[in-house]
């Protein structure tokens, strides 16, 4: 592959597929900086598993083996006040607001153990058991089971808050 | 709220533009990193290699040279060209693992688990052969030389620190990194009831 039609596939999927890539970072990370930190992360595998790609596959699981396998080996970095550091940040808080059980449904994933964590945004980005047990390597009925126990647990949680 | 409900919430966030990404350095910070890890992790193993090229071709040298047959010179070039062996040999695991992306998840963490223990072993491994070959030989060589005590001891003690140092470090990152990944296999592939 030259590396012309490399970065030609990287940022359409950088394009196409950017909501993938906030949601994951968003439930890997917390502050800005890991979220940055995370985004590098990712989109640094997503260049280099280019070659790897084979159509067999769609573009979207692709992208979501890669990132969420970073995301589950990626670790938070010790880092110093950089003032510099802020204006090289790749993303940026949004201005819009947004639904007001978001933030909090975020929260809640981003409480689960890391594993679970990936499990619910499948779950939440309408991928099937099948489609989950290729990704994750698991069978389709333990990930029905962790899907079930999950869905009850996040409910469970949902009554809190309307409390 | 149901789970019908978290995913209409959800589903906002898919079409509208959560974060402003700016994309043109996206590209251009991913090649400046991939190139400068690649860099520096070729560069560390570089030198080692040089040194231990430049101690292998002395110490023959100086053995052939001066018609020496001496058992320490011989030996420590025989272990500078082994530790040749020894970083190529990594270097080639590096290239191997750094390849495999974009496998399923329960793939992915057995791999990076070997890996991980592969780099405890090696590390090691690593630590023992040059620590205490090295240290061996140049002990023993001193002694035999008849080299005061008092130079002997604070080699013999900063070796032991290095070795000390070493193996905490090996403990307390490689080892745990390993710890925290065989976590997370149980986690991912565990039959819930």
């Amino acid at each position: 592959m030259t590396k012309e039609k490399q970065e030609e596939l990287f940022h359409s999927w950088l394009t196409d597929h950017k909501p993938i890539l906030y949601k994951i970072i968003r439930v890997y990370s917390q502050d800005l900086d890991d979220q940055n930190d995370l985004f590098q992360e990712i989109t640094i595998q997503l260049w280099k598993s280019i070659p790897n790609f084979k159509a067999q596959c769609l573009e979207t699981t692709w992208i979501y083996r890669v990132a969420l396998n970073t995301a589950l080996k990626w670790k938070k970095k010790a880092r110093k006040n950089n003032p510099e550091q802020i204006t090289e940040d790749l993303i940026k808080e949004p201005a819009e607001n947004t639904h007001p059980h978001l933030d909090w449904l975020y929260h809640e994933i981003s409480l689960l153990n890391k594993i679970d964590r990936s499990l619910t945004l499948l779950m939440l980005d309408g991928f099937g058991y099948k489609d989950m047990s290729e990704i994750l390597g698991i069978t389709t009925s333990n990930v029905g089971v962790k899907i079930n126990r999950i869905k009850i647990h996040l409910q469970e949680r949902s009554k809190l808050l309307t409390s | 709220m149901n789970i019908q409900d978290m995913q209409k919430i959800w589903d906002i966030e898919s079409n509208q533009t959560l974060y402003v990404l700016d994309e043109a350095s996206v590209l251009n910070r991913i090649n400046k990193k991939v190139i400068s890890a690649e860099r520096r992790a070729n560069s560390t193993e570089n030198f080692i290699i040089a040194i231990n090229i430049f101690v292998t071709i002395v110490l023959f040298a100086i053995a052939i040279l001066n018609d020496n047959l001496g058992t320490w010179e011989y030996l420590m070039a025989i272990f500078a060209a082994l530790t040749i062996g020894f970083v190529l040999y990594y270097r080639k695991k590096r290239y191997e693992f750094q390849s495999q992306v974009g496998d399923k998840m329960l793939d992915n963490l057995n791999k990076a688990i070997h890996h991980a223990t592969v780099q405890a072993k090696m590390t090691d491994l690593f630590l023992i052969w040059y620590i205490i070959g090295v240290g061996a030989l140049t002990l023993s060589n001193m002694i035999i030389q008849n080299i005061s005590i008092w130079l002997i001891l604070p080699i013999a003690i900063t070796m032991v620190i290095g070795f000390i140092v070493g193996r905490w470090e090996q403990r307390s990152i490689h080892e745990k990194k390993r710890d925290e990944l065989i976590d997370l296999r149980t986690k991912l592939v565990e039959e819930v009831n």
